[in-house]
């Protein structure tokens, strides 16, 4: 997800708490709008979508129904930007090092909005430097305040307890109480504050605390960085006003209930008083401040008693909202084919595809679980190529090896496995993203895992073998029915859909294919004709193998030298 | 001279008073023990009494020399107050002095010596 699809997605969740807020706000508890600010906060800060897909299968596959998830969280992972960061770390790959460099004007065609970036990023710094040349000059002056001698103030003050170390002072510079200060808070009194008038310092002075203790300046900074970050969404501005108003109407709050409820006439009272002094010194800024003040009145006076309706009522609408904000939310922003999961990239790509070519799911017959490879093949054969294109693939559990020729070594060479290879692919993808950290591994023991190590390459078998269908069912809908029909000749076949993709969607796919050439190359190996794992020994390629793949490999890349000599080179040294 | 002082620069003036000319970090001191002020706020706020022309810094040693006086700084927060309060009739600001019961005795027999002795 990127910026603007945070933006777009949390735009929708702050017009749902404005509107909730403008027929709700003296209803519910203050506190649900502090929460709900907050979802908003995290919304917009974290760039994370967290997608629940609910797989609605035939029997057969709900067995693999609890992988659409696992699948999903790897594959995130695995953008494209990801495997061009992880892949030149590992030594392993430097054949893919140089595959990287056949591929031309890839970060072009990644990042195509780049002058767009450049106008946030710009827009972003100007917006964090206004900001804090103004919080500099201001505090400048609050830093140049003077203490108070206050006989009540200070003996408030030594009653607190608590790690921080909190001072009252006062300035000439300011009209109304404020406080400043994370780890050294400093309670501000205009120099105008009446002394004497003890009730009313009072609820000044547990005001301010309250900020103080619910450390409400760390949620304003908070609320900065985001308004910086989106800057260019005016419902993060309406946030970030109304927010900063429910900052203040909860600490009333929290006041009227700290103090009784029948304070809350009197601190009504109090705060009027203040804002009379400020009218006096500063007239400019009573207008807008008037309806703020005006809303804090009547959200003072009508605090009651906390109904079971409205804490019920505000836990509904915090779950609902954050539910929302987790899933409906993301999933909302999740078509962006360049940056989303390689899942939710190869479901985007098809319905399009699907229209070019006139072909509904109704005439794209699914098979699942084939008795017979042979038929499969059969029956896969018979479909129009459009068709193809789009069949989801259930390799079959007993696969009986059809026996090819070899077209160009006269050696017979042993069959591929399709279900091995696909099985391959996802492997090598995982073992990079296993190195990288970027998987999270579930179910599997990882001190295990890490102890199996083929050629410094971890293998993550359990967690690839849940995801396997899956992401071949994925691999055929995004236009490589190499793997299904051509995969037994280890050929490269591009579908037409394939051929139609804008270049920056081909680049993962040659990425991936290259990955299966890796593995053709005996980095990975796995027992043909199981679809399972074998024993430990069963692991390791035999030289001899390898170098017949390597000749395979010729075969399919004649021009690339490099690619031979480094992979011959492995095979050597492991001799 | 009507400079207006804000209660920070007074402060910074107030040394300058009692101790004469000083140097700009033992002003920075004698605030950070009295009021706790960083040395930059303390130099902050003498830059700004610079630039009001409230000081002059001389040699040797560059030490900060008050150009107002406590007086004018009385008389003008005085004026301001009479101003501000009593529309300029200083005579309401007395009556208001001598209503509230601020003064004692003896300071209200002294001001009264002073009014004659000025008339």
């Amino acid at each position: 997800m990127n910026v603007l699809q945070m933006s777009i997605a949390a735009a929708i969740l702050i017009l749902v708490i404005i509107v909730v807020r403008q027929l709700a706000i003296h209803k519910l508890p203050k506190k649900t709008f502090m929460i709900l600010w907050g979802v908003v906060l995290l919304r917009l800060l974290i760039p994370f979508s967290f997608n629940i897909s609910i797989p609605i299968q035939s029997n057969e596959e709900a067995i693999t129904g609890n992988t659409m998830v696992s699948v999903v969280e790897m594959t995130g992972a695995l953008n494209t930007d990801e495997v061009y960061r992880i892949l030149p770390r590992t030594d392993i790959f430097e054949a893919v090092n140089t595959f990287n460099a056949m591929l031309p004007d890839i970060p072009e065609s990644i990042a195509p909005v780049f002058p767009v970036t450049t106008i946030w990023v710009l827009g972003m710094l100007a917006v964090a430097l206004f900001i804090l040349v103004t919080h500099f000059r201001f505090s400048r002056e609050y830093k140049a305040s003077l203490p108070v001698d206050n006989f009540y103030i200070n003996k408030w003050l030594n009653e607190q307890k608590g790690v921080r170390h909190i001072q009252a002072r006062q300035s000439d510079k300011i009209t109304a109480p404020l406080t400043y200060g994370i780890l050294k808070p400093v309670i501000l009194f205009p120099k105008t504050t009446d002394w004497q008038d003890i009730v009313r310092l009072r609820y000044i002075f547990i005001h301010e605390m309250t900020h103080i203790k619910r450390f409400d300046i760390l949620r304003k900074w908070l609320l900065v960085i985001v308004l910086c970050v989106h800057w260019f969404n005016p419902l993060v501005w309406a946030m970030y006003i109304l927010a900063n108003r429910d900052i203040e109407l909860s600490c009333d709050e929290a006041v009227v209930r700290a103090m009784g409820e029948s304070t809350k006439s009197s601190y009504a009272m109090a705060l009027i008083g203040l804002e009379e002094r400020r009218s006096i010194f500063a007239p400019l800024c009573t207008s807008f401040s008037k309806n703020l003040l005006e809303e804090r009145i009547i959200s003072i006076m009508k605090i009651k008693k906390r109904s079971i309706v409205s804490i019920a009522l505000a836990a509904v609408l915090v779950t609902v909202l954050t539910i929302g904000a987790l899933t409906v939310f993301a999933s909302n922003t999740t078509d962006d084919m360049a940056t989303g999961s390689y899942d939710e990239y190869a479901e985007a790509v098809v319905p399009a595809a699907i229209e070019d070519t006139n072909v509904t799911d109704d005439e794209v017959p699914i098979i699942n679980e084939p008795g017979n490879w042979d038929e499969w093949l059969e029956w896969f054969n018979s479909l129009t190529p459009e068709q193809q294109a789009y069949v989801s693939v259930r390799p079959p559990q007993e696969y009986v090896e059809p026996v090819h020729e070899y077209p160009i070594n006269e050696n017979p060479i042993e069959p591929r496995n399709p279900y091995r290879i696909a099985t391959s692919i996802e492997e090598v993808w995982a073992i990079i993203a296993l190195q990288d950290g970027t998987i999270p591994i579930t179910n599997v023991d990882v001190a295990e895992i890490r102890n199996r190590q083929v050629d410094g390459i971890i293998i993550l078998e359990q967690c690839l073998y849940e995801a396997m269908d899956v992401l071949l069912r994925a691999y055929a809908q995004s236009g490589f029915t190499y793997a299904t029909r051509n995969m037994a000749t280890t050929r490269v076949d591009m579908s037409p859909a394939f051929e139609e993709m804008p270049d920056y969607m081909k680049v993962p796919m040659i990425r991936n294919e290259f990955f299966r050439v890796a593995i053709e190359m005996g980095l990975v190996y796995m027992p043909p004709g199981t679809g399972r794992y074998g024993t430990d020994e069963e692991f390791y390629r035999t030289r001899d193998e390898a170098l017949r793949l390597l000749e395979l490999y010729d075969w399919m890349f004649p021009s690339d030298e490099s690619i031979r000599e480094s992979a011959q080179r492995l095979y050597g040294a492991q001799e | 001279m009507a400079i207006k002082l804000f209660d920070s620069e007074l402060k910074v003036m107030e040394i300058l008073w009692k101790e004469g000319d000083t140097t700009a970090k033992r002003i920075a001191e004698i605030l950070s023990k009295d009021i706790g002020w960083s040395k930059t706020t303390t130099y902050t706020i003498i830059k700004r009494c610079l630039e009001k022309g409230a000081i002059q810094r001389r040699a040797p040693n560059w030490v900060c020399h008050p150009l107002v006086t406590i007086e004018e700084a009385r008389e003008y927060e005085t004026s301001e107050l009479i101003n501000k309060m009593y529309d300029g009739a200083a005579d309401q600001l007395i009556a208001s002095l001598l209503g509230g019961k601020i003064l004692s005795k003896e300071e209200i027999e002294r001001l009264k010596k002073t009014v004659r002795e000025m008339e």
